[in-house]
């Protein structure tokens, strides 16, 4: 419990300013729900002296009118607060999603192969800003049961006031309504805890099912993709029944507790009034109060249940950032690279987290001084990708070191490593944005750098081509150019960056002859002294490297020149032996 | 106005009759007549019971009053809470009833859109964001439900109330309760004004959600590229616009109904105010007696309550609508491609497919095919090669109907293809497509894409054809291992060898590869191709590759460049001809290892 309070207390804490003004409502609003009925009896009791013909009763009336509008407008006024609480349930909503897509966006490489994106998503948008979820309940629940508690006392203070005896006969249901909601509260987090997993599990479908929509249409499985939607959707109908149910019975149950409430003050209070110990106006009067009641009573336990189901999507936001808590991408030392000279591997090793029991990668080493070229060859599946990545920094090995500048990286600033870093994934991605923000991405790139990196990446006449140019819109993770355009694009994207280190991973697979040769040409000429490490499957793209290092499910199976390794290296000879080039 | 056209909700299209919209609605509600049957029913009990209630409580205040004696007084009190009783009995069942109908009608309603997106255009598809196409099927289709299921039905109930109660008062007192009669028309005029703008603005507000989760979706998936770039504060600021966007027009929305509805509350006081006033002078005049003024205000609150009810449930209404239209957008939305009423259900392929004179734009400017012209023989391999962005993709894009040509035609035996329905086609291919995709789920799943009806054994038997074997068996579960989203705890290399063992499951007629080994090891590949050979047989194959060795045993290999086909024949006619694949191929095989490429068959 108190986990929860102290995570919402967070958030609250940097908004205390707006405390005054919700506390200065509740008062008005207390204030307002106080005096209504007292208003009210004011002016019956006041019309109660009138008769016919006795003209000089109605001033008083008339004095019972311009106080019911005075409260009146304060009755208005008090229509403000649920406004401002909206307001303050959007800023809640704002920072919290900032806060947990903040701490996705530092999540290591594990989390992205646990949580898939149309549940992640799910937590960062519906289970925030959903109806009694987290951003509305801690403004909206917390206030609306503040505001009701204070109506409800001071109600309950006036009631007594009043007629003690009446006041004390209304309230007897209250007490049951609270064991009611205690008795039920644990059954409402389980069933909720099943409707936001239905809800992810939904969306995850769909997101899964729109990426692969050629697949779906290829293999003619969209009646297939529909029933699964079909099977989770109608699972979802008793799930959200469930919740539904429990929720119109807690209602029905209160209405008809308050409606007692309201009979027994008739039915005590006519009789008070027939022996003439009770005015008709107090009658009324604490009729009003009841009735006034009814909602308060109904926002208390709401907030206990939205509480519920507030903490249910914070466990799920928790679940997110807890995953791996205190390892951040970033994570390093203080040293800032302003420069690689040169970068090796020691010995690393790596497995993956969910991969096989002896790892991706054993004993790899290799050194890539400045200028240099290293290629890095082997079968599908032998772990050129993962030294890729671990040289980009994105994985971390298991054992064994990384050494920048002869110095093991975790020592050092790995966003200023990164910088001069330029990293071509094997899947290149881009974003539905220009040409242009795909490229400089952010940095403060100028266009010619941009353009000379468009250019050395071979895209150039193609971008000018576009109808717009540089601010041509591309779709989808860049689905609007040819799977050999996207990949130079993400070459260029790495180059813009004026990288000392490239790598290049396997990027020839989507290039044809012309644009391969020339792209070898072009970052040959562009910088001396850049290094960099390609990853290929060519022995013709190797055989450019100044350095081949031969991979062997995980393990190097040998190192050195063209020459050298197809005298000593069986998998280097296989390779380069076989009929396809 | 519904263009089948990409991103089709950058502004909002113009608002349709309320009217509309609601006729739009009422098919999905057919199959639960019934229901609404019941529910009409439940509402007249509901009606006359709060109805009933107050003329209870008008009695029981006058018996008390008149000093009817305890026994009438608690009679009354007793009908009074009866009378609620009933209504919250009743009231729970409909309420019961009216939501689990509601939750069918959306799930039937999400399954349409999802049926839906699914049969728009793959270039639909590919101008929209994943997360917006998802806000559009579930989010939106869970506001639509608000209408089915209570509100609706509280508006009919909140509306016979105010009417009945209305009729009441001016039965027992028309002076009394003509003051109501001035007041409702004016507040009827701005409920309608403020229903009108506040439709439009929930409208804006589905959409400026959409933008956030489509952000999302896309940036969640792209984190390893923001962190590469160090651009975390970009993906940031990028998130703080999209969520400063939806907050301004959430607040929008908000200022608007609080401030109307504030409004409106202020009038119900000088309602009650001139009642009282009014009923004083009647006391005074003799006219009516305390008791009646007292249920006149007791009936004013009555006639208030169910219009701010009614109002904060249209209000309700207006959200619901505002989805309720972009569901149907989204609907309206025509599939660009289209099976042709009475299309073939059956296609065979017996002969030859053929482009003729095919051209293709996909932005109806610029000509990414030209007057392309080629025939594909049953039982060819046929190979298309060519610099990057030359129309490869498109070529079989067009050959698998993912999309049609705007130019020109595409034959089967003859026949166009549009006269086939879509299914019928694709049964006859198996695709493997140059951007790699796998389901998350398991392997044999992925494999079979679903379809039970395909044997293990002969998914296995593809699997081992492309030597996906040699990998799977090393999962933990082998062909049930779970794959994550896209596929992503496999290598590249490994999902594209899965790809093509999914193609070759589908023991298709013909089978369309477009860079189908791109990613593969030579040696690998030669394995493939050599069990290929075999599974060819009596098969027809479309070959995209850029490694050219691939293609060197296809029977006909067709040089692609700038959306026109500049060159045909097999390996050797092109390498003798000396033109654009005579260059490829030399530039290719220059730093090969054996150093004399054409030194082998
Ligand atoms: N969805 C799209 N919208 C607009 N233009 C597109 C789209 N897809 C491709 N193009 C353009 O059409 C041209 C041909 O693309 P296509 O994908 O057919 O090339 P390709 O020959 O397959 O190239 P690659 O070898 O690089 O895969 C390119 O110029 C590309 O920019
Ligand atoms: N996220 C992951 N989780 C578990 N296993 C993984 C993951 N990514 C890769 N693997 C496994 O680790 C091994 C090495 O993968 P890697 O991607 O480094 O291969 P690769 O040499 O790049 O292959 P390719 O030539 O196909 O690109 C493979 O067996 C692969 O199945
Ligand atoms: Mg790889
Ligand atoms: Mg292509």
């Amino acid at each position: 419990m108190s986990l929860y309070f102290r995570w919402i207390w967070g958030y609250w804490r940097k908004r205390l300013g707006v405390l005054p003004i919700l506390l200065f409502f509740t008062v008005v609003s207390t204030a307002v729900a106080v005096a209504w009925p007292l208003v009210w009896k004011f002016a019956l009791d006041a019309a109660r002296t009138l008769a016919p013909g006795r003209a000089e009763a109605m001033g008083r009336v008339a004095d019972a009118v311009l106080i019911l509008l005075l409260v009146g407008v304060g009755r208005s006024v008090r229509n403000f607060y649920p406004m401002m609480r909206a307001r303050v349930n959007g800023l809640f909503e704002m920072a919290v999603r900032r806060d947990y897509f903040e701490k996705i966006l530092h999540k290591r490489h594990g989390f992205f192969t646990k949580f898939r994106t149309g549940d992640v998503v799910t937590r960062l948008t519906d289970d925030i800003s959903g109806f009694s979820k987290i951003a509305w309940f801690m403004c909206s629940g917390v206030f609306r049961a503040f505001e009701s508690f204070s109506g409800l006392v001071f109600s309950v203070v006036a009631m007594l006031i009043l007629d003690w005896r009446l006041g004390l006969i209304t309230i007897t249901p209250l007490p049951l309504m609270m064991f009611i909601w205690y008795r039920v509260r644990v059954l409402v987090e389980a069933r909720f805890k099943k409707n936001q997993a239905a809800i992810s599990k939904t969306n995850d479908l769909l997101e899964s099912t729109f990426s692969g929509i050629r697949i779906v249409k290829a293999y003619n499985a969209e009646d297939r993709f529909r029933k699964k939607l079909g099977a989770i959707l109608s699972g979802r109908v008793d799930v959200e029944m469930d919740v539904v149910k429990l929720w119109a019975l807690l209602d029905t149950f209160y209405a008809t507790l308050s409606n007692l409430g309201r009979v027994l003050a008739i039915v005590f209070g006519g009789l008070w009034v027939l022996d003439g110990s009770l005015t008709i106006g107090t009658l009324y009067a604490i009729f009003l109060y009841v009735d006034q009641l009814v909602r308060p009573m109904m926002d208390i336990p709401q907030f206990f249940i939205s509480g519920k189901q507030t903490t249910v999507c914070i466990d799920r936001l928790l679940e997110l950032a807890d995953f791996e808590a205190g390892k951040r991408d970033d994570d390093g030392g203080p040293e800032i690279v302003t420069r690689i000279e040169d970068v090796a591997l020691r010995d690393v090793s790596f497995r993956y987290d969910n991969g096989r029991a002896e790892g991706a990668l054993a004993g790899v080493s290799l050194t890539v001084p400045r200028g240099r070229r290293v290629a890095v060859v082997g079968a599908v599946g032998c772990g050129k990708s993962t030294v890729a990545r671990i040289l980009s920094g994105e994985l971390r090995p298991a054992a064994g070191d990384v050494l920048v500048n002869g110095r093991p990286l975790p020592e050092q600033d790995l966003p200023s490593y990164r910088r001069r870093v330029g990293y071509v994934p094997q899947e290149a991605l881009l974003f539905s944005d220009t040409v242009r923000e795909n490229v400089a991405f952010g940095r403060p790139i100028d266009e010619p750098a941009l353009r000379e990196a468009l250019r050395i990446a071979r895209m150039d006449a193609e971008v000018a081509a576009f109808p717009k140019g540089l601010d041509e819109l591309l779709g989808r993770r860049g689905v609007r150019v040819s799977g050999g355009q996207r990949q130079r694009l993400a070459i260029a994207r790495a180059l813009a960056g004026n990288p000392d280190l490239l790598i290049l991973d396997d990027v020839t697979a989507a290039l044809d002859a012309e644009n391969e040769e020339a792209l070898w040409d072009a970052l040959a000429g562009a910088r001396e002294d850049l290094a960099a490490v390609v990853v290929t499957h060519r022995v013709a793209t190797a055989m450019r490297a100044d350095h081949i290092v031969v991979l062997d499910r995980g393990r190097m199976a040998g190192e050195g020149t063209h020459e050298h390794l197809l005298a000593t290296c069986p998998p280097y000879r296989r390779l380069a032996r076989s009929p396809i080039p | 106005m519904n263009e089948p056209d990409d991103h089709f909700e950058e502004k909002d299209p113009p608002r349709p009759a309320v009217r509309r919209t609601f006729r739009r609605l009422l098919p999905w509600l057919r199959p639960h007549r019934r229901t609404l049957l019941v529910a009409l029913f439940t509402v007249l009990v509901i009606t006359a019971c709060q109805l009933a209630g107050p003329f209870f409580f008008g009695r029981t205040v006058n018996a008390i009053e008149k000093d009817l004696g305890m026994e009438t007084v608690v009679l009354l009190a007793g009908a009074f809470f009866a009378s609620f009783l009933v209504a919250a009995g009743v009231g729970y069942a409909q309420g019961l009833m009216l939501t689990r109908m509601g939750i069918r009608v959306v799930t039937a309603i999400k399954e349409r859109v999802f049926g839906h997106l699914l049969s728009l255009s793959v270039k639909f598809h590919e101008s929209n964001p994943v997360g917006k196409l998802i806000a559009r099927t579930e989010g939106d289709a869970e506001t639509v439900k608000e209408l089915f299921s209570r509100v609706a039905i509280s508006i009919l109930q909140s509306a016979l109330a105010f009417v009945a109660t209305l009729t009441t008062m001016l039965v027992v007192s028309f002076r009394t309760s003509f003051v109501l009669l001035l007041v409702l028309p004016v507040m009827a005029l701005g409920a309608a004004w403020f229903f009108r703008v506040i439709r439009g603005v929930y409208r804006e507000l589905r959409r400026r959600f959409a933008e956030l989760s489509g952000m999302i979706t896309e940036y969640v998936q792209g984190v390893p590229v923001v962190q590469q770039f160090d651009q975390k504060e970009r993906a940031l600021r990028l998130l703080d616009e999209r969520n400063r966007a939806k907050f301004r027009t959430e607040m929008r929305s908000w200022y608007l109904d609080y401030g109307f509805w504030g409004a409106f509350l202020f009038v119900e006081v000088l309602a009650g105010v001139a009642i009282l006033w009014f009923g004083a002078k009647g006391i005074l005049a003799a006219a009516i007696d305390v008791g009646t003024l007292l249920m006149f205000l007791e009936y004013t609150r009555r006639v208030f309550e169910p219009i701010i009810h009614f109002g904060e449930q249209l209000t309700q209404v207006q959200r619901g609508l505002a989805s309720a239209d972009r569901v149907f957008d989204l609907l309206d939305t025509p599939p660009e491609v289209a099976d042709a009423p009475g299309a073939a259900e059956e296609a065979s392929f017996t002969r030859e497919i053929r482009f003729e004179d095919v051209s293709f734009s996909y932005d109806g400017v610029d000509k990414v095919l030209d007057g392309v012209s080629f025939t594909v023989r049953r039982g060819e391999r046929v190979a298309l090669v060519g610099p990057s962005g030359g129309g490869k993709t498109t070529l079989v894009s067009l050959l698998c109907r993912f999309l049609d040509p705007t130019g020109g035609r595409v034959l089967l035996d003859g026949r166009d293809l549009r006269e086939f329905t879509q299914r019928a086609w694709r049964e006859r291919i198996g695709l493997v497509l140059q951007e790699i995709y796998l389901f998350p789920g398991t392997v044999l799943d992925n494999l079979r894409v679903l379809d039970e009806d395909v044997a293990p054994e002969r998914v296995e038997a593809a699997a081992r054809a492309v030597t996906a074997d040699s990998f799977i068996e090393a999962l933990p579960e082998r062909y049930g291992a779970d794959l994550a989203e896209r596929g992503t705890n496999l290598s590249l290399g490994e999902r594209q060898i899965l790809s093509f063992a999914r193609a070759l499951a589908a023991e298709p007629d013909l089978l369309v590869l477009d860079e189908a080994t791109s990613s593969v090891d030579p040696g690998t590949e030669e394995r493939i191709q050599v069990s290929l050979e075999r599974l060819l047989t009596g098969r027809t194959a479309v070959i995209v590759a850029h490694r050219l060795s691939t293609i060197r045993g296809a029977d006909r290999i067709l040089v692609v460049r700038k959306g026109r086909i500049e060159e045909e024949g097999d390996h050797d006619t092109l390498l003798a001809r000396g033109g654009l694949y005579r260059e490829l191929w030399d530039l290719q095989s220059a730093g090969n290892g054996n150093g004399r490429p054409e030194a082998r068959p």
